[in-house]
């Protein structure tokens, strides 16, 4: 719990990321685009420092770019009300957080996974939402508690290294009284998977290049064969999303939410320019 | 969903019918297959893929016998997004007998799977797609995928 520190909030700056020539890297910089591919979003973040990228053609933009004014000023207040954040900018308060999730998963073992997606699926079927959605989200949630349980509580915090714990292992329970959380909240138009696991052991700059590269060379040169996860599911959570919000707090907490649009046809979601959120690093 | 492998022999044929979820509690033992040369893999009951899964599912198609002339059927979307996506996912002289595809409904919201099959609406990397989708009240629907993509490994082929 050493390194965890209050996030220091600043005044945000707009940059035209379609001007061409970028200003040196600066946490405050929100960077404004239009139509930029996934490659290119990851590239902005992790070749030029971006913490926010947002596209005049993506989902919600008014909300997006009012969402990362709050974070670059106010970057704690991802970690208390992380719903209220993304769904409701203007309204963030703890009211408004609960008001929001409609699903709010605690767990501490891998063999909480199965019923925490099959809760999810349940949820969406209920209202009435379309398979391909169903899915995407299950594959996010799927992504997200795997990771919590078997790469976060590995990592060593110095080195970054990963032990690549084997998945075919019999239950995996985190330690000390140890929690994760898997939330989910939605308004009319969008909803958000999120999952909270309380080390903060990602690092952000090797999470990002890692999804960049899994574009730019494609998942199968990317995957990893041997123990450990295969080394998809950052790319798979990317993919998915047309909003993603990845926090960590080092050494305390990791909090990695998608967002996705609702009631919309697959081929319209798939092909919306995404958002990007990296609350510190 | 437990993930489970049945084994139905269909004449000349063993059909493989894969079922529930493909992730690291699947268990991926080599099939008894011994003696068939046709293998079908039917994968109407997958309801998901995890990318633990996707790896497994890699080293299990390609421990099959080199002998044998691998089919996949009734292919949901989760299935044909990885085929597109995973080089490898299926061996290269796999044959694809079907697979589904999502149309939805703009009016409605309401989608639905309609099953392409070899032949019929795909002949020698072609789209023959049926010409109306409609949902419950009557309603054209719209193939719900970005046709380059998700056709793209029948171009392959």
């Amino acid at each position: 719990m050493s390194g965890a520190r209050k996030l220091v909030g600043l005044t945000p700056k707009f940059v035209d990321l379609m001007l061409g020539v970028l200003p040196p890297s600066d946490p405050a910089s929100i960077g404004l685009s239009t139509g930029l591919s996934p490659q290119d979003i990851l590239r902005f973040a992790t070749d030029h420092g971006f913490n926010h990228l947002c596209q005049k053609d993506g989902f919600n933009f008014d909300r997006e770019l009012k969402s990362a004014e709050n974070l670059v000023s106010n970057p704690e207040s991802f970690f208390e009300n992380p719903m209220a954040n993304i769904l409701s900018p203007n309204e963030v308060t703890v009211a408004q957080e609960q008001s929001l999730i409609c699903l709010d998963h605690f767990f501490d073992s891998s063999s909480q996974k199965r019923g925490m997606l099959e809760a999810i699926g349940k949820y969406l079927e209920s209202k009435g939402l379309s398979q391909t959605l169903i899915e995407d989200v299950s594959a996010v949630a799927d992504e997200f508690i795997t990771n919590a349980i078997y790469n976060a509580p590995f990592i060593d915090p110095h080195t970054n290294v990963n032990p690549g714990l084997n998945r075919m292992d019999t239950e995996i329970k985190l330690k000390g009284g140890k929690a994760g959380r898997l939330l989910m909240a939605h308004d009319d138009l969008q909803l958000v998977i999120a999952c909270e696991d309380p080390y903060g052991s990602l690092n952000l700059d090797q999470y990002l290049a890692k999804i960049r590269n899994t574009y730019l060379r494609g998942p199968a040169a990317t995957m990893n064969f041997g123990s450990g996860g295969a080394g998809l599911g950052s790319y798979i959570i990317f993919n998915a999303g047309s909003s993603l919000y990845f926090g960590v707090k080092a050494a305390k907490v990791t909090l990695l939410c998608c967002t996705i649009p609702l009631r919309m046809s697959y081929k319209k979601r798939v092909q919306l320019p995404k958002h990007l959120h990296v609350i510190h690093r | 969903m437990g993930f489970a492998i049945e084994k139905k022999p269909e004449g000349a044929r063993m059909v493989l019918e894969l079922k529930g979820n493909i992730d690291e509690d699947a268990n991926f033992a080599p099939p008894d297959i011994a003696g068939a040369g046709v293998v079908v893999l039917d994968l109407e009951g997958v309801s998901a893929i995890n990318s633990v899964g996707i790896r497994e599912w890699i080293k299990w198609v390609k421990a099959l016998p080199g002998s044998t002339q691998l089919s996949v059927r009734k292919c949901p979307k989760i299935i044909v997004d990885q085929i597109n996506m995973v080089a490898g996912f299926l061996p290269a002289n796999a044959k694809v007998e079907s697979f589904y595809v999502p149309y939805y409904s703009d009016s409605s919201g309401s989608e639905k799977m309609i099953l392409f099959e070899n032949g019929k609406e795909f002949k020698e990397g072609e789209i023959h797609a049926p010409p109306d989708v409609k949902d419950d009240a009557g309603e054209l629907m719209e193939m719900d995928v970005i046709e380059a993509k998700y056709f793209k490994f029948l171009k392959n082929g």
